[in-house]
């Protein structure tokens, strides 16, 4: 909630700024004019744009604007009135009185014809017909089999049950006696000669106002389309709408400067009518261009945040690219955060362990990881061990592995200061044989890798964080 | 009448009139077959308190075949890739014309609640997912914060 209103604010007033900016930008065009009248006629056109700007909101909010956020329930009518004001009409009543054993369950409407499935249940047969023309051979509610030939039959007792239900017309306040039942009423309605004249199927662009003659269909993309391509167009019709304002209103202020006393009375006489008609049709072209803005800021928003979105994936796969374990090449370069509390954790619980990311040999060679862990007899050293871990590449590797791996803790400060350990396999080794577990359950490295107050009184670990470099070859 | 199917317009009107907890699904102002979905992430799982965009189209033999969605909020989940799109057998070879827009928003919320490493979308999330799940339950609840909390 508290977000959506913090939401509203920023809009009203970006969309504020926006219509200041166009305003600005006419006051400039007529400025180069250099002409006295007009500027005068410009600066009460400019309090009237304002004036009604400040009355728009409300009004275009109520009126349903396409990009105002407003409350779903607005917004459905808005939707259903624009669509089919008589058949919702006729819907909403239906749908009070639709019983759950009479409904389709898949067009959710009246049973029209309809069949029983030998699972027990109803569908209009057209709608069965056309999901099983699909190549869909069973029920749509519980998947079973179903074949046309022996498992499908006409429900005689519920179309039955249907056309005994007998209602009026839902017209029959504006004169229409029908009186039938649902199916019937369906097949009435569109010839019932009291029915409400229906909407126009079309969508009108709304810039129609201002001339443009644009039509669309709702159910497609014309209309968005046509907004997105045609705004140059629309600039310019709203362009000469101003124009043509201005010209209107400035006619009636020219014999007021003559400066005759029976003429200064004969220009009195003229005011009145015009500026009504000059508000009216400024009003008009205000709250179109409202809407406009209102419609272009959501989009703007939206695309900024895809915009972001795609910036950051970006950022993300770029970060990533350098760590695919399947180019590191053999090498495993850990760095441990916060080593206190890890030694704290793991001497906590023997069971406590710690792995680091995997690595490959190469991209189609083997995958290892490595294992930090405190024995529970030994709480003042730190073990490590290499293990191997399941790929895809297993089958076509040699078992088992032959190689050399090279350990290293790096001195943050002086690199020949780094702890360097060598270690050559050895076939008989089990931690070798081709994995049997995703991590190979079987380690092979030191039980007593370091002392842990000598990595800190050495200066191995800077800001609490250690470095281990772990290198694995093939020979 | 207009050449909107019935179903189209009777589920529209319902999603207005008896909203889904958790789940909001507008349709666009331009073109009634697309929908604006905001679905809110799941008490009690990695993506609680995130506000998750979805988009919804019915394509043109609808209900004959499953709607289109597709995450526009950046999410870390075994079953949904990078592009938003999503692995749920109900929008797919499961799907079934008895299904509506509402009960497939409510699988994906529910998908949310039990992501399936076993039958993934995304592979290195899947992955994590199965090797180092505190890991991975991790970087969900931080995608969570850093992508759908602002939205």
């Amino acid at each position: 909630m508290q977000r959506v209103q913090a939401d509203q604010k920023p809009a009203r007033m970006h969309q504020h700024a926006h219509t200041h900016s166009h305003a600005h930008s006419l006051q400039h065009a007529e400025e180069k004019e250099h002409n006295s009248n007009e500027m005068t006629t410009n600066l009460s056109s400019t309090g009237r744009i304002a004036a009604s700007s400040s009355a728009t909101p409300s009004a275009a909010a109520g009126g349903g604007a396409s990009g105002a956020p407003t409350p779903p329930k607005s917004l459905a009518l808005n939707q259903n009135h624009h669509y089919a004001p008589g058949s919702d009409t006729s819907g909403e009543q239906e749908e009070e009185l639709l019983d759950s054993r009479y409904e389709c369950a898949i067009c959710i409407d009246w049973l029209n014809e309809p069949v029983l499935t030998s699972c027990g249940h109803r569908f209009c047969r057209s709608c069965l017909t056309a999901w099983m023309q699909k190549n869909n051979q069973c029920c749509p509610m519980d998947n079973k089999r179903l074949s046309a030939e022996h498992d499908i039959f006409p429900d005689n007792y519920t179309r039955r049950e249907i056309e005994q239900l007998k209602r009026d017309c839902p017209n029959s306040s504006l004169g229409c006696s029908v009186v039938a039942s649902p199916i019937e009423l369906h097949r009435h309605l569109p010839s019932c000669p009291y029915r409400r004249q229906q909407e126009p199927q079309e969508e009108k662009c709304p810039f129609a106002k201002i001339k443009c003659d644009f039509v669309g269909r709702p159910e497609t993309n014309q209309l968005e389309e046509h907004l997105k391509a045609d705004m140059p167009h629309h600039m310019q019709l709203m362009l000469q709408a101003f124009q043509q304002t201005a010209i209107a209103t400035w006619q009636p202020h020219k014999p007021s400067t003559s400066g005759a006393a029976v003429e200064n009375g004969h220009g009195q006489q003229q005011l009145p009518p015009p500026p009504q008609y000059a508000n009216g049709v400024d009003e008009q072209i205000v709250q179109t261009m409202y809407q406009r803005i209102v419609v272009l800021e959501q989009r703007t928003r939206e695309q900024e945040t895809r915009l972001e979105n795609m910036q950051k994936q970006l950022r993300l796969a770029r970060q990533q690219a350098p760590v695919d374990p399947r180019y590191s090449n053999g090498t495993i370069v850990w760095r441990i955060e916060q080593l206190g509390a890890l030694v704290a954790r793991l001497r906590a619980n023997a069971n406590n362990q710690v792995y680091s990311h995997e690595c490959y040999t190469s991209p189609h060679g083997y995958k290892f990881c490595a294992r930090l862990n405190i024995q529970p007899r030994k709480p003042h050293v730190l073990s490590l061990h290499v293990h191997l871990m399941q790929s895809e590449n297993d089958y076509h590797l040699d078992w088992p592995f032959k190689g050399r791996i090279k350990l290293c803790m790096v001195h943050p400060a002086d690199a020949t200061l780094s702890q360097h350990d060598t270690i050559m396999t050895k076939p008989e080794i089990l931690a070798f044989h081709k994995p049997r577990e995703a991590i190979s359950t079987r380690g092979f490295g030191f039980l007593e890798y370091a002392n842990i107050s000598n990595i800190i009184q050495l200066g191995f670990c800077a800001d609490d964080r250690l470095l281990i470099k772990i290198e694995i070859n093939i020979v | 009448m207009s050449s909107l199917p019935r179903r189209i317009i009777k589920e529209t009107q319902r999603l207005m009139q008896e909203p889904v907890p958790g789940i909001n699904a507008i349709p666009d102002e331009n073109n009634a077959r697309y929908f604006h979905v905001i679905v809110t992430g799941p008490n009690d799982s990695p993506f609680e308190g995130g506000v998750f965009k979805l988009e919804l189209f019915l394509p043109e033999d609808y209900p004959m075949s499953a709607p289109k969605v597709r995450f526009i909020t950046k999410i870390y989940h075994p079953n949904i890739d990078r592009l938003g799109r999503i692995c749920l057998d109900v929008l797919k070879d499961k799907w079934s014309p008895a299904l509506q827009i509402r009960t497939i928003l409510l699988s994906i919320q529910a998908l949310l609640s039990a992501p399936n490493p076993d039958d993934p979308l995304a592979n290195d999330v899947a992955e994590l997912w199965k090797v180092n799940e505190a890991e991975a339950i991790r970087n969900a609840r931080e995608w969570t914060q850093k992508y759908a909390v602002e939205d």
